[in-house]
């Protein structure tokens, strides 16, 4: 699977992927700030509150955004007064995306997080790549823990919800959300992800929306002549052309098929889906995709992607990028740290990003839109005293950044597993290793930027933030749920894919496109446009 | 092949008895020189492409980041080689925890899965055994069907097993292949040999341990390297069958490291990004470590590898 639709998997890129279809009903992109989704579930979201006293340096206008500090607060104190279990247990399945951690009889981090929640957290997980067979086997098997993350596209996902976890609607909806004040610091539009047929069904994973960006060799533009900040297409293919130079084999950027997504952007065109009066359009369908398929082929063909770009994986993109033989990459708004370590040993290296263009002056860009929450965590059918007692710890887990339980789980105990220098923690090697348990995929707070001793860092991305979020592309289909994409989005996306890279491959003509998008509605495309216009429907005021 | 078994003194004196111009066949013959050198330049290439991309492995995994970078890639020399990549695998406890398991899951398998394949083998070999005919039908049904994930999850989870390291050895213990395979090298045996044993008195017992096995080394080490391979391999029925991760034996381990590290890229800024040494180090240095306990193996059951390999070849 390419680049493209895998990331379209994991976080519900179809915004900006060719894929239109290619997005689980939970992976695909959301329409949050303003316009049409907003009716969605818009009688039962839990009320928005700002969780944590801790005043950010940097206060994002938006509430899908992240606040960003300078330094750690100091004197965290805890958001939750008092431990939300009196002796009891709780078990959870969940993800994860780093390396297995220690047992808890050998950590004391989750030992330590056992003390404050007054009762124990029994966490299992298997690999984010893996999740899917575990979530269906566990689930197939009959005896559910606790909470069970629901991540990944799932097939039949509103029955089973109906069959197997509770309706969380009364105990959240509302101001009822209030008795969880750290829950109720959770972006709305990351809420809306975890409506099904008007109910509310678990708690997000609420990540800031802003799926990739378009990073560049500040320090390889520079002196060049060539413009740093593009201001239309003209001005971007000069740039990409300018810094093609196939002698030296270097070339422009690894990756077609975000270019085009970039182009795509530039000229408006929405997310995976636009809505008008109840119908929908796919982004593929419009003609001005088309344009931009045209533009990205001439690019192509102009020689600025790297040969092996269609077929390149990330992990190799990302190495062009830091030695200098792809000037530009696309990648992940959470890898901005990443970039500055692993250029950290490149002379002269300077990180730098494009900010989004209008095609040209009479278009109104948007940024691609991501997913505003990951996953969600839903709750097995219990009585409801367990129901609130669960939900307590959820809240305790999602303790925003500056509290004393998201030192704990983030950084551990003071003296063991990590030290302040200044007024910053630092994890020391065991520390390192303890805090791999995966509690941020149970339940957390929305992220924070936060890189310490690194304050032009931690600017950038919040610069970054505050001008992508105003723009976001719409995605009407938030909160709706088709089950034809949920089985078959995935298969659908691969094919239109495969014609995308070959036009972009110059083995297909772009005329070709309109074959790939008939077969794509007559494939299912058309089902699903229908499957998402009924729910719309349904979902609306009554 | 005599030319192998000969001294050089012996083959210097027949060389002086027969001139080069006689009559004997090419294959006995001086090889011209370029002949030769052609022959030592393909095999030069041959181990080339088997040695370069080793090293590249154990490079990588040994290189600092500036150098991947540089390399885009695999990286075949370092001048600055560090073992951080090795050290952040192991630190923690959790890998070499999991080595134990899989060490022990492998040891124990392997012998169970031997102990249940010669004994089905055997009997299903011997003509005229019990319901000889269905066994052996059912053996090979499982050749062709597969039970499927969610279903085996079923049985394994009524069998008590979830949680438990044997749910990694007895769903697997009997593999119809490897019955067919010493099934089919039992029946090529004399029979001579077992009714002899039989005239002396042996029960079937000991006409398999004291008459059959002892015959068929090459046979059951073949298979057995075959077993040990896979449960040494297996990942995804402890993904599956152990909730607990502090039971999960060194090839799921290591793949949290690779499957959970690579795609993500820059997609989620995780706790361990900060922490790890370049991804690439970490993937080869994981691929040395789990090639390694093989590497140690090999030589000691290699000469019964490839005689089992060729057992039949000119038999026809």
């Amino acid at each position: 699977m390419d680049a493209l639709s895998r990331r379209t998997l994991l976080k519900g890129l179809s915004a900006a992927a060719v894929a239109g279809a290619a997005g689980s009903a939970l992976g695909c992109s959301a329409k949050t700030t303003t316009g049409t989704s907003g009716r969605i579930g818009a009688d039962i979201l839990p009320t928005f509150a700002q969780a944590g006293n801790a005043e950010p340096a940097l206060k994002s206008a938006s509430p899908l955004g992240m606040s960003g500090y300078f330094e750690y607060p100091p004197n965290p104190v805890a958001s939750v007064s008092k431990p939300p279990l009196s002796g009891g247990q709780i078990s959870a399945l969940t993800y994860t995306f780093d390396p297995v951690a220690p047992g808890k009889s050998d950590n004391p981090l989750w030992q330590e997080v056992d003390k404050r929640l007054g009762g124990k957290l029994d966490i299992t997980y298997a690999p984010a790549a893996d999740y899917a067979q575990r979530f269906a086997t566990t689930v197939a098997g009959g005896d559910l823990p606790d909470v069970v993350s629901i991540y990944g596209s799932v097939q039949q996902l509103p029955a089973l919800l109906k069959a197997k976890f509770t309706d969380l609607t009364e105990y959240l909806s509302g101001d009822a959300v209030k008795d969880y004040p750290n829950l109720a610091g959770l972006s709305t539009d990351a809420w809306r992800k975890t409506v099904y047929g008007n109910a509310l069904w678990g708690v997000p994973i609420a990540r800031v929306p802003i799926p990739s960006v378009a990073w560049i060799r500040a320090d390889l533009v520079a002196g060049t002549g060539l413009p740093a900040q593009p201001k239309d297409i003209g001005e971007f293919k000069a740039l990409l052309k300018g810094l093609t130079n196939e002698r030296k084999s270097r070339w422009a950027c690894g990756d077609p098929g975000s270019t085009l997504t970039m182009i795509a952007a530039s000229l408006g065109i929405p997310g995976s889906w636009s809505e008008d009066g109840g119908k929908f359009t796919s982004n593929i369908e419009l003609e001005q995709y088309e344009k931009a398929l045209a533009d990205t082929r001439e690019l192509a063909d102009a020689g600025v992607f790297h040969p092996d770009g269609l077929v390149a994986s990330n992990n190799q993109r990302n190495d062009w990028f830091t030695n200098g033989t792809t000037p530009i990459v696309f990648g992940g708004y959470a890898g901005w740290s990443k970039y500055e370590m692993w250029g950290a040993e490149v002379p002269g290296f300077k990180l730098g990003s494009l900010p989004m263009f209008g095609y040209d002056a009479a278009s109104k860009p948007v940024h691609p839109r991501g997913s505003a929450a990951q996953a969600f965590t839903a709750v097995t059918q219990a009585d409801p005293d367990r129901v609130r007692e669960v939900l307590r710890v959820l809240d305790w887990l999602a303790a925003p950044f500056g509290s004393s339980e998201y030192l704990l789980r983030n950084f551990g105990i003071e003296g063991q597993t990590f030290r302040f220098e200044g007024k910053d923690p630092i994890v020391n090697s065991r520390g390192q290793n303890l805090r791999l348990v995966p509690f941020g995929y149970v339940a957390g707070p929305t992220l924070a930027i936060y890189d310490p001793g690194r304050r032009d860092v931690a600017q950038a991305r919040f610069d970054y933030q505050e001008a992508a979020l105003p723009i976001l592309a719409p995605d009407p289909t938030q909160g709706l749920y088709s089950e034809t994409d949920a089985a078959k989005g995935l298969q659908l996306g691969k094919d239109l894919t495969d014609t995308r890279n070959g036009i972009l491959a110059g083995r297909a003509p772009v005329s070709s496109w309109k074959a790939a998008v008939t077969k794509w509605r007559n494939g299912g495309g058309d089902k699903i446009r229908a499957e998402f216009e009924q729910a719309f429907s349904e979902a609306g005021p009554k | 092949m005599t030319g192998l078994l000969e001294t050089t003194a012996e083959r210097r004196a027949r060389r002086n008895r027969r001139p080069a111009s006689d009559d004997r066949p090419a294959w006995m013959g001086r090889q011209p020189h370029w002949a030769t050198a052609a022959r030592g330049g393909l095999l030069t290439v041959a181990c080339l492409a088997v040695i370069v991309p080793f090293v590249a492995v154990v490079m990588t995994s040994l290189a600092p980041q500036r150098d991947i970078s540089a390399r885009g890639g695999l990286v075949l020399f370092t001048s600055d080689p560090s073992l951080a990549a090795y050290r952040a695998v192991l630190s923690g406890g959790v890998v070499t925890r999991a080595l134990s398991v899989s060490v022990v899951v492998t040891a124990v398998g392997t012998v169970l899965s031997l102990a249940c394949t010669i004994m089905l083998a055997y009997a299903l070999s011997r003509p005229g055994s019990l319901l000889h005919k269905p066994i052996l039908l059912m053996t090979l049904f499982t050749l062709l069907f597969n039970p499927g994930m969610i279903p085996m999850y079923l049985i394994v989870k009524q069998l008590g097993l979830i949680d438990n390291l044997a749910a990694l050895i007895l769903p697997v213990v009997v593999n119809a292949f490897n019955v067919i395979v010493m099934r089919s090298f039992f029946l090529e045996l004399p029979g001579e040999l077992t009714e002899s044993a039989k005239i002396d008195g042996a029960g079937e017992l000991r006409i398999l341990t004291s008459v059959v096995l002892p015959l068929s080394k090459a046979v059951v080490a073949v298979v057995g390297l075959f077993y040990a391979v896979a449960y040494w391999n297996a990942f995804f029925s402890a993904l599956l069958y152990l909730p607990s991760p502090e039971k999960w034996p060194l090839q799921l381990v290591l793949r949290t490291f690779v499957v959970n590290q690579t795609p993500l890229g820059t997609d989620e800024l995780s706790a361990a990004t900060e922490s790890l040494p370049p991804q690439a180090s970490i993937q080869m240095a994981i691929l040395v470590m789990s090639v390694i306990p093989i590497l140690i193996i090999y030589p000691f059951i290699q000469k019964h590898f490839s005689k089992g390999l060729l057992i039949g070849a000119v038999k026809g």
